[in-house]
């Protein structure tokens, strides 16, 4: 379940920036707030978006080497 | 685009939606359009990727790991900086550096509108004033005889990036006629439009013959024909064309595509820069100072003339014939009055003429032949072959000499060539009018005008004939 999260969190991330870049400049363009003004939020969500990606993925197995132990 | 995706084909039916639209509705302001909501075809491309993808999730089809590839978001950037171009265009003209940079782009992509300008007309003096103050386009002025009033009437046509703009700046300049004492004002309000507007007007006016003219320009030609009166016309870039004026003329034009004024009764007075001038039929002194680049054609000149160029300056005192002059060449007959003649770079030629020249050359070839009674000739040059041809029979007193170069004596007696260390010198004559002619480098000639060299201009009196000694 990990997995299909991680991808899909991975995938979604281009079109919701996309989104969010198009509406930023749409509320621009429509005099609701200036881009000026709001583009740091495209780097918070970017960041979130990274957050969610990082809490998804599946944790790192350590490797303790090949079963016998060391040939030390 | 990606392969399976529906957003690379939606894009294609967009933009020949947006061309078909174009066409069928050609008044649809589809530049605003993009402009303002290019923003909108990022979120809607945004919200069909997630779709897709979230689509793909559920129907447990592999899902790709970046929903919008590097080629996407090289086209998003495109896509943004066009839009965001267009939109400050748009709306923003003050963030270009100046307006002429506006004015500039305004004429590159905007679209032309024409209107008709409402005829307006004023009754006037015989002889008033016509002041057509500073426009930007083209003015024709006709003088009439029957007239007592000033008509002007014309077109004017807006240049725009949207049609309510020229609307609006139509309204905003009316086309008037303002008394002022005995002085009747042509005003087109051009400077009342916005730096998002460029107009240009094509003016009718018809004034009473014995007027005066006088008008200010940006850019636009001026035709004025039939007047009694001055003529005045100053521009930052205009052709001038005038033609019957019983004034004085005078012309001073930071730039010019041609000056041309025939039969003028009073002076002209050119200044400024410019290319091609052509002036013929002029009773009055003509006077130019300035410099001028193209072909200049001269004839038929009553008074003196007088021409000061940063490459040639010449004076004559009557010019019945006609003088050439383009690039690298001066080409001047029939010239009557102490000719003065100087000039850097270019080859001369001289034909008919019967008083006194002086000419200095830096560099060209000079070939003068002088009339049947022929003149005082002072000439030097410092490159460049010297030929002169001289009447059987004419009195003159030749000395002409070349540092380094060739020299040939096709006339024959009484000359005689004395050989130099590099050069030589011709000299002899039979008694008369000096002919002093040098050349630092360059051929010597100096033969037998033929006879259809030596024809008179049907206005001068013949020469007596020469006596042979």
């Amino acid at each position: 379940m990990n997995d299909i999260s991680y991808n899909l969190i991975q995938a979604i991330r281009g079109p919701i920036m996309l989104i969010a870049l198009g509406s930023l400049v749409a509320m621009d363009y429509f005099g609701v707030y200036g881009f000026g003004r709001t583009w740091p939020i495209l780097i918070i969500l970017f960041g979130v978006l990274k957050l969610l990606e990082k809490v998804t993925a599946r944790p790192v197995v350590q490797d303790s080497g090949p079963a016998g132990g060391s040939a030390i | 685009m990606r392969r399976g995706s529906v957003i690379g084909p939606l894009i294609l039916i967009g933009i020949g939606g947006l061309f078909l639209l174009r066409n069928v509705w050609p008044e649809i302001p589809l530049v605003d359009i993009i402009a303002k909501y290019w923003p909108f075809v990022l979120i809607a491309w945004g919200g069909l990727r997630l779709i897709e993808i979230l689509l793909w999730a559920t129907l447990s089809k592999p899902i790709p790991r970046n929903g919008i590839s590097g080629s996407e978001w090289m086209l998003v950037f495109l896509i943004c900086i066009v839009g965001g171009t267009m939109y400050t265009a748009r709306h923003y003209t003050a963030w270009f550096p100046t307006g002429r940079a506006f004015h500039g782009m305004v004429m590159d992509f905007g679209d032309s509108y024409d209107y008709t300008l409402a005829p307006v007309e004023k009754p006037c003096a015989k002889n008033c004033k016509v002041l057509i103050e500073s426009f930007r386009g083209n003015a024709k002025i006709t003088g009439s005889k029957d007239a007592t009033t000033v008509n002007a009437s014309g077109r004017e046509t807006v240049r725009s990036f949207q049609q309510a703009d020229a609307d609006k700046a139509n309204k905003e300049m009316p086309l008037e006629l303002i008394q002022q004492g005995d002085q009747i004002i042509v005003r087109t309000n051009q400077d009342r439009v916005s730096d998002r507007t460029r107009a240009t007007a094509e003016l009718e006016i018809t004034v009473p013959i014995g007027s005066s003219v006088e008008g200010h320009g940006r850019t636009g030609d001026f035709d004025i024909q039939t007047l009694n009166g001055n003529v005045d016309i100053n521009s930052d870039n205009a052709g001038v064309r005038l033609e019957s004026i019983g004034g004085d003329v005078r012309v001073d034009l930071r730039k010019s595509d041609i000056i041309r004024a025939i039969g003028v009764k009073g002076s002209v007075d050119l200044k400024g820069h410019g290319q091609d001038v052509e002036l013929q039929n002029i009773d009055g002194q003509v006077t130019v100072a300035g410099t001028y680049t193209g072909q200049i054609q001269l004839s038929n000149l009553a008074k003196p003339l007088r021409w000061e160029d940063s490459q040639i300056s010449v004076s004559c005192e009557k010019l019945p014939g006609q003088i050439h002059m383009g690039l690298g060449e001066f080409t001047a007959d029939n010239l009557i009055g102490p000719i003065r003649l100087n000039a850097r770079s270019r080859d001369i030629q001289i034909s008919d003429f019967s008083q006194a020249l002086d000419l200095t050359l830096e560099r060209g070839n000079i070939d003068l032949r002088p009339g049947k009674n022929t003149p005082k000739i002072d000439v030097h040059t410092r490159s460049g072959d010297l030929e002169l041809a001289l009447t059987e029979g004419s009195k003159f007193d030749l000395k002409a000499s070349t540092d380094r170069g060739e020299v040939h004596n096709d006339f024959g007696a009484p000359l005689r060539v004395d050989e130099t260390n590099h050069g030589a010198t011709i000299t002899g004559g039979s008694g008369g009018p000096q002919l002093r002619l040098e050349t630092g480098r360059g051929a010597l000639t100096v033969r037998k005008a033929s006879a259809d060299e030596v024809t008179l201009p049907p206005d001068t009196p013949k020469p007596p004939k020469p006596i042979r000694q």
